[in-house]
């Protein structure tokens, strides 16, 4: 068995391009939230809020044209995502030809058969399906309308690995898969079981999601299916974890990348290691498909799982990053079933409180906030909490923290359950 | 629009779809075999000249567009209808 490691990490959230920046604003504890734009209010009495994502320019950003084209965002930020990755993994990257915006890795120490790609989405391109929708009725009337002839490639949720392993010229272990919020940590779990049983060598993961829509078409979904924020207090809006919450705040979206590989591979070509994974564990309620099973019963047992299986007791763990959604049956029964398994010393934060929830994007940012916060002994705060649902160790405020061990979990729509178990670097 | 002007305009249309801001065309350059454009960057590169010389093209034309000469010459033809018209 391989230990696995982590090289490289990239991320695309409300606070912008890069995970420095995602570093710099979780840590200085300020909250991405904003009222809706008046477009998506069904009801302009009401508030709502959301987490924007700044728009960008992807023509400076070094896309063709004809990647703007056949890309919608929510491929073209995970490409950039995983771009920044592939930096700070020291990873050498040359253009294929002069004629296209291909690359190959060229580095004598990896062989490029043995890369995975596992990339993802919740949802997918779901602007191209609504505009596609929307052009089919035009023609129908007779109206002279250009269809467009790549919706169902860019609606498609394969497109995100697609156009990864497109942009790289990788030919082999090409991923994708989709397991709605849990979607960012069950696909860094399947890669780093593939590195662990040797399968491959190294894995470049990613996922994103991206619902700017014109009518808020994902707010609204989940705006009237009754998990959203119900409060018109800004202050209130996003509080997991506390016993006034009453939904989870919806983030407009946003990508996250890893690059992971196995120990020997990343010694022998001289990566720096940012942290090690030395567990993954995933289970499914079977239970409904929009609520968690109030026992938790298969939470705890996939907690229970990823400490036997790496051999650690519930008291090394330093920190959990939450799921921590903020809708009241998810922060009931996660509190109740890390109130079973760990102590009070561990301190536990919810990312999406400052963040919003990204839907599948949300694991894999809560992965690099998490890693983040083991390089650099500090956890950023529980924002908003003022009256904790139980006596856990809630992080109120940024502390320091010397991390040894650290978890990060994610729970999904459908039932699906993912948990990630993160090590400190020793050599 | 003379020619040379309309030559010069797809030239740019092509580099800006291929994001490659000095690559070296002329008039004889085949789309496919020298340039490596697929299907995607021939939509692209049609919606992009509708947009700059605000003409209408049909997707399927991309077919009969072989090298940048047969571009110009489309185009062309296009600018002495829509005049003549």
């Amino acid at each position: 068995m391989k230990r696995v490691v982590v090289t490289g990490m990239g991320s695309y959230t409300s606070y912008g391009l890069g995970k420095d920046l995602l570093w710099k604003n979780l840590i200085a504890n300020i909250p991405a939230i904003k009222e809706v734009p008046v477009s998506w209010k069904i009801d302009p009495n009401r508030k709502g809020f959301y987490a924007p994502l700044p728009k960008l320019d992807y023509r400076t950003l070094d896309f063709s044209k004809s990647e703007i084209l056949q890309f919608e965002p929510v491929t073209l930020n995970a490409l950039l995502s995983i771009e920044e990755a592939l930096k700070q993994a020291n990873i050498n990257l040359v253009k294929l030809n002069d004629k296209l915006n291909r690359y190959v890795i060229k580095d004598k120490h990896i062989d490029v058969d043995k890369i995975g790609i596992f990339g993802g989405t919740g949802i997918g391109g779901i602007e191209t399906l609504s505009n596609a929708t929307i052009q089919f009725a035009e023609v129908r009337s007779g109206k002279k309308v250009r269809l467009d002839a790549l919706s169902v490639a860019k609606t498609m949720p394969y497109n995100i690995a697609a156009a990864s392993g497109i942009k790289l010229s990788l030919h082999h272990n090409i991923n994708s898969g989709t397991y709605a919020c849990a979607t960012g940590t069950i696909l860094i779990g399947k890669a780093f079981e593939s590195i662990k049983n040797a399968t491959i060598d190294m894995a470049i993961i990613c996922a994103s999601e991206y619902a700017d829509q014109e009518v808020g078409l994902l707010y609204n979904s989940f705006f009237y299916g009754n998990t959203l924020t119900k409060s018109d207090d800004i202050t209130k809006a996003n509080i997991p974890f506390d016993k006034n919450r009453n939904g989870f705040l919806f983030s407009e979206g946003g990508a996250g990348a890893l690059v992971i590989e196995s120990l020997e591979h990343a010694k022998k070509r001289g990566a720096t290691i940012l942290a090690e994974i030395v567990g993954f564990s995933d289970t499914f309620d079977g239970y409904n498909m929009v609520s968690p099973d109030l026992t938790g019963a298969y939470i705890e047992k996939m907690l229970l799982d990823l400490l036997s299986k790496a051999s650690v007791m519930p008291e090394e763990i330093s920190y959990i990053n939450a799921h921590g959604t903020g809708t009241i049956k998810n922060d009931e029964v996660e509190s109740l079933v890390l109130g079973k398994i760990f102590n009070r010393h561990t301190a536990i934060n919810s990312t999406k409180s400052l963040l919003g929830h990204s839907i599948s994007a949300s694991g894999i940012i809560e992965t690099i906030t998490t890693i983040l916060s083991i390089q650099n002994k500090k956890i950023h705060a529980n924002n908003g909490l003022k009256d904790p649902i139980s006596d856990l160790n809630f992080v109120k405020e940024p502390i320091d923290l010397d991390i040894v061990y650290a978890i990060s979990e994610s729970f999904a729509f459908g039932g699906h359950n993912g948990a990630l178990l993160f090590k400190k670097f020793i050599k | 629009m003379t020619r040379i002007e309309i030559t010069e305009k797809v030239y740019k249309a092509i580099r800006e779809t291929l994001n490659v801001e000095d690559l070296e065309l002329d008039l004889s350059s085949r789309l496919i075999e020298d340039l490596e454009m697929d299907s995607v960057d021939g939509i692209t590169l049609i919606m992009d000249l509708e947009e700059l010389y605000d003409i209408s093209i049909e997707d399927e034309e991309f077919a009969n567009f072989t090298t940048v000469e047969s571009i110009v010459d489309y185009i062309e033809t296009l600018l002495q209808n829509h005049k003549t018209s």
